[in-house]
């Protein structure tokens, strides 16, 4: 066998071509997804543990037993208020059972796509706004709202519009609102004379930051992962020198070269002065900004992030948690936050029980009750009626309150779909950490990004 | 059995004289031949069409012929650099990790009081596998003030930038799976126990030394074993994803974005599931041609007490 | 042994002394290095979040049990107790069909001739070649249509077709290290070959069976990824799931305390198996067994 093994792999890989082509020939039906029954497969399995199944076929609509498959994402104090709204739902509607499918954040991304594209996928689910271009852009995965029983008018229009419509179709139901803020340990500020109630411009913080780190090199007033670089400084620098997305919706470049230089140089120089932790040392961090041990000791005042995520940094330091407007250059066309709505719920447009669903999402967003019992563990809750609600109860956090709010104000824009592109992001990331660690310079960063995006959008925009 | 064997092998003479007792082999293979027809042959046909597609995981693709391929070697900027990291990996992690895994073994293998404790105690980083505890505890040990630069100031040793230096973070990246060697060290203890002590009671009469006993002895008996392993440990290291993802997520500068998590980010975050099928089988080939050499190789110093099958 | 070796025996004997505390004084030492994480991830269960990521002290300022407690009730429904049997559930049956099946085949690869066995050989190997993200979507779509998703079927059923070419292939090895007259010799006596393999080569087997048994054993405790895409609903979730059921990078506060203290108590099961299993390594059957 060893010495013929050459001949024999020649043949298993050509024996494995010729099933491949043979697999082509009748090709289609057999690799794409599975027929679409297999949702009513699922949904019975799940319900044949206790309920009787659904009687589809008769009965009026408000009478009929349905089972709904509702999936979430999140950490344990979202996972038992919803149980518990799901609970009290139940109740309420007896005809109505919910399977809560809920997991950590890994992997559930993966999970979704894998069981949509297999017609497996859940009536309800948790998604981030960033998912919905390549999901919906693939094939009508997602429900119109316009056409179910939930209540549209208490979302701000600009958010619904901005963050949770495809196509002209409202696909995606915000349940927090928000944008970029900074952090700030309210300790570190108290110390350094960080005014938190200015706007500082870029060159502000840098001479702070370089005040700070000469002072004490083991201090720096920020630190930044990768993925806050690449979304959130570049892209609210790029936005307040041009107001707007970094593309545009017709597949054109919103920025020329000298202004991603110049971001690029604001960067290079966060680094430079010291205001910012060595990319090298957070990089060990990446993701997970709160682990960060200069951050949790307070030798770091600052963290960029968006503003649902206060909790977390809250609870990751032991001096009190505040906040701050980022920086804003002059004479910015927009202060570079993107406010919208980060994350919501879509409807399963296979889902046999659409209406119900719809019902059930209605309920969680605008009733008193789901309100009262769900509180912020999604965020800044998005609705007109969950704002109401919380705020006659004094239930909002007040950090997370005036971090939604100082990002609010301002004048801030909201970021299109395009320009949220994976590929895109991927490139400007790279491109970043060349520029950091000295590989290109930032003309030549900014003149590679503008030539690797005018060919990527090309392809993109023929698609 | 014997009797059909006799009366099938006049019948297919003229043709090829079937071994003996072939039918009972195939029989034996045969759980395998169904669950490879059934779960096995459709995934690997389907990964080999799709990436001559750009199939996404949420929508049907469509046929673009080589494109994936050829793009992969003209516009992707990070394929080859991400195949030279892997081999490279491989090339650091592999023997340091088998080497390490053998010499462990042996000394487990001793007949010592508490060994067994011994045992368990060099398992349980195994036992650890991609958790969170694990990526967690590798930021302390290898961050700028962790603990591993703060021994290293002990000796006056300056600080090392483990996970923040391109280059550096590979090796430190390697020395996880390095320190995960259970695996192997496990079946070398197997292997070891199927040593006749008999031969090393021959060896000490004549008055073979330790070491001469260990090349001469230890390592030809076990070297079926030593093959699998070094099989094995390539093969997984040439797809390496776990300890990367874990740890570095492909950083920094993409100085530890081994092929295996560009694979995935392909698939998963990008959508791309036709070219990463189409990186999947370039990474298939080249790991078949390394196996396949290791094979031939083994010729030469895998020695089967089975008297070799071909 | 002869009694003109006696002398040289008491001196080598005193040489071994020596050697013997030598060899533990290098265990200890390389042990340390093994056994420090684990005792970290055991004190780390003591800790806040702020002292955990803050300070880098071993040791925690308190000592509670509240982690423990509060990480066992889990986050909703289902407790510890449920996702523990679940991981049972699939991983011994699992485990079991998997050292049953392998070892057949690895036996019917090792032992015997046949057409196209090479080629099968090669087919087999390879099929340990192509990384799972690109599988995944298309054994998914298999399982699915085979209408097992949300059970343990695909964890079960590719077992017991030896769908583990790594075992099989392992087990192989560990075959062709046994002399064949012994099988030989054992047919002579009239054994077909399935009873020669009963009768003679699995007992031979087990220190390669035991490592099946302890890879598949860890490696499906472990496994996050599968059980996250083929089970769905809460009440099927195994350990893994749960343990990371918790944690959301995304915004929501990560109690890692009693995330670290369930890891350390998943750890628990393997690392039993594992103490109670290597006996089987070194224990000899080797000379009696080999001698036939």
């Amino acid at each position: 066998m060893r010495k013929s093994l050459k001949r024999i792999t020649a043949l298993a890989l050509s024996a494995c071509m010729v099933g491949a082509m043979a697999g082509c020939g009748n090709g289609d039906s057999g690799t794409t997804a599975a027929p679409k029954d297999n949702t009513t497969a699922a949904q019975e399995k799940t319900t044949a543990g206790g309920e009787t199944t659904a009687a589809e076929t008769k009965g009026g609509d408000s009478e009929k037993q349905v089972t709904l498959r509702f999936s979430w994402w999140g950490g344990d104090s979202r996972h038992e208020a919803t149980l518990e709204a799901i609970k009290a739902y139940e109740k309420a509607h007896p005809n109505v059972k919910i399977e809560g499918e809920y997991q950590g954040y890994d992997g559930y991304y993966e999970k979704m796509i894998t069981t949509l594209s297999s017609g497996t996928a859940p009536d309800i689910m948790q998604f981030h706004r960033d998912w919905i271009a390549d999901v919906q852009g693939a094939k009508h995965y997602l429900a119109d709202m316009s056409k179910l029983p939930v209540d549209l008018t208490t979302l701000d229009q600009t958010v619904l519009s901005g963050s949770g419509t495809y196509n002209d179709e409202p696909v995606l139901y915000s349940c927090s609102i928000g944008g970029q803020i900074m952090y700030v340990n309210k300790e570190f500020a108290d110390k350094h004379g960080l005014d938190l109630e200015k706007v500082y411009t870029w060159e502000e913080i840098m001479a702070l930051g370089k005040e700070i780190h000469d002072a004490n090199p083991d201090e720096y007033l920020m630190t930044a992962d990768i993925d806050v670089l690449n979304r959130l400084i570049i892209l609210e620098y790029l936005a307040q020198m041009t107001g707007g997305s970094i593309v545009n919706e017709d597949y054109s470049l919103n920025f020329t070269e000298e202004q991603m230089t110049a971001a690029l140089h604001n960067i290079k120089d966060l680094y430079e002065t010291g205001t910012m932790e060595p990319f090298g040392e957070s990089a060990v961090f990446v993701g997970q900004m709160e682990q960060n041990t200069k951050w949790v000791n307070g030798q770091i005042g600052i963290l960029l992030d968006i503003t649902g995520a206060t909790a977390k940094y809250a609870a990751s330091i032991e001096a009190e948690l505040d906040c701050m407007s980022i920086p804003v250059m002059k004479d910015a066309k927009s202060s570079g936050v993107d406010f919208s709505g980060n994350m919501g719920f879509v409807i399963n447009d296979a889902s046999e029980n659409k209406e119900e669903a719809a019902k059930f999402l209605d309920w969680m967003m605008n009733d008193e009750e789901a309100i009262k019992i769900l509180k912020d563990c999604r965020g800044y809750p998005a609705t007109s009626t969950a704002i109401d609600v919380m705020t006659k109860e004094n239930l909002l956090n007040p950090v997370m309150k005036k971090a939604t709010e100082i990002a609010g104000d301002n004048n801030p824009f909201s970021i299109n779909a395009i320009s949220g592109n994976t590929e895109l992001e991927t490139i400007r990331k790279d491109i970043i950490q060349e520029v950091i660690y000295g590989d290109s310079t930032p003309e030549e960063g900014a003149k590679e990004m503008v030539e690797s995006y005018t060919e990527l959008l090309e392809t993109l925009k023929n698609k | 059995m014997a009797k059909a064997n006799a009366s099938a092998v006049p019948a297919v003479k003229k043709v090829r004289k079937l071994p003996r007792n072939w039918k009972w082999g195939v029989a034996f293979i045969t759980p395998w031949i169904i669950g490879f027809l059934a779960f096995q042959l459709y995934p690997l046909l389907a990964s080999l069409y799709y990436s001559f597609t750009d199939f996404s995981v949420l929508a049907d693709g469509k046929w673009v012929g080589v494109e994936n391929y050829v793009k992969l070697f003209t516009k992707d900027k990070h394929f080859l650099k991400s195949l030279w990291l892997t081999v490279k990996y491989a090339i650091m992690s592999v023997p340091v990790k088998l080497a390490f895994a053998l010499f462990i073994a042996m000394l487990l293998n001793m007949k010592l009081r508490g060994i067994n404790m011994f045992r368990t105690i060099y398992y349980l980083p195994s036992i650890m596998g991609g958790s969170v505890a694990v990526s967690i505890l590798w930021k302390f040990l290898f961050m700028q003030d962790g603990i591993v630069n703060k021994a290293l100031a002990v000796f006056h040793i300056p600080a090392v930038s483990w996970l923040g230096d391109p280059n550096m973070a590979l090796v430190t990246v390697s020395l996880l799976v390095v320190w995960q060697f259970g695996s192997s060290m496990v079946l070398f203890l197997a292997g070891l126990k199927n040593v006749p002590q008999e031969l090393y009671e021959a060896a000490s009469v004549d008055g073979a030394s330790k070491v001469r006993q260990f090349f001469k002895i230890t390592l030809p008996m076990i070297t079926p074993i030593v093959f699998f392993n070094l099989m094995m440990q390539t093969i997984n290291a040439l797809q390496e994803f776990t300890s990367v993802s874990i740890i570095t997520n492909g950083g920094p500068n993409r100085g530890t974005y081994l092929l295996g998590l560009k694979i995935y980010e392909e698939a998963f975050t990008n959508s791309k599931m036709g070219y990463a099928s189409a990186t999947s089988w370039v990474l298939f080939a080249i790991v078949l041609v390394v196996t396949g050499l290791l094979f031939k190789t083994s010729d030469a110093w895998v020695y089967y007490e089975d008297g070799g099958m071909n | 042994m002869s009694k003109s070796n006696a002398v040289v025996v008491t001196k080598a004997r005193k040489k071994k002394t020596w050697k013997r505390i030598i060899t533990y004084a290098f265990l200890v030492f390389v042990g340390f290095f093994m056994i420090y994480p684990l005792v970290w991830l055991f004190f780390s269960t003591f800790k806040t979040n702020t002292e955990l990521f803050g300070k880098l002290s071993f040791f925690p300022e308190t000592f509670t049990w509240e982690a423990f407690v509060n990480g066992w009730k889990g986050s909703g429904q289902y407790t510890y107790t449920t996702f523990y049997l679940n991981t049972f559930a699939l991983v011994l049956p699992t485990v079991i069909v998997t050292v049953l099946s392998t070892g057949i085949v690895a036996y019917g690869f090792a032992r015997f001739k046949f057409p196209c066995r090479g080629a099968l050989f090669v087919l087999m190997i390879s099929t340990l070649m192509l990384p799972d993200a690109v599988i995944i979507i298309p054994r998914y779509v298999v399982f699915n249509q085979l209408g097992w998703i949300d059970t343990y079927m695909p964890f079960w059923i590719p077992a017991l077709f030896a769908c583990y070419p790594f075992f099989i292939f392992m087990q192989m090895q560990f075959l062709r290290g046994i002399p064949r007259e012994l099988d030989e010799s054992a047919c002579v006596d009239g054994c077909n070959p399935f009873m020669t393999y009963v009768r003679i080569l699995f007992p031979l087997m087990k220190p390669a069976m035991f490592s099946v048994i302890i890879f598949q054993f860890l490696w499906r405790w472990n496994d996050y990824f599968n059980n996250l895409i083929y089970i769905s609903s809460v009440k099927k979730y195994t350990l893994s799931l749960a343990l990371k059921m918790s944690i959301d990078s995304q915004g929501a506060v990560t109690q890692w305390n009693q995330v670290l203290a369930m890891s350390f108590v998943s750890m628990i099961p393997p690392t039993l198996l594992f103490f109670f299993a290597q006996k089987y390594f070194v224990e000899g059957i080797t000379t009696s067994g080999l001698k036939g």
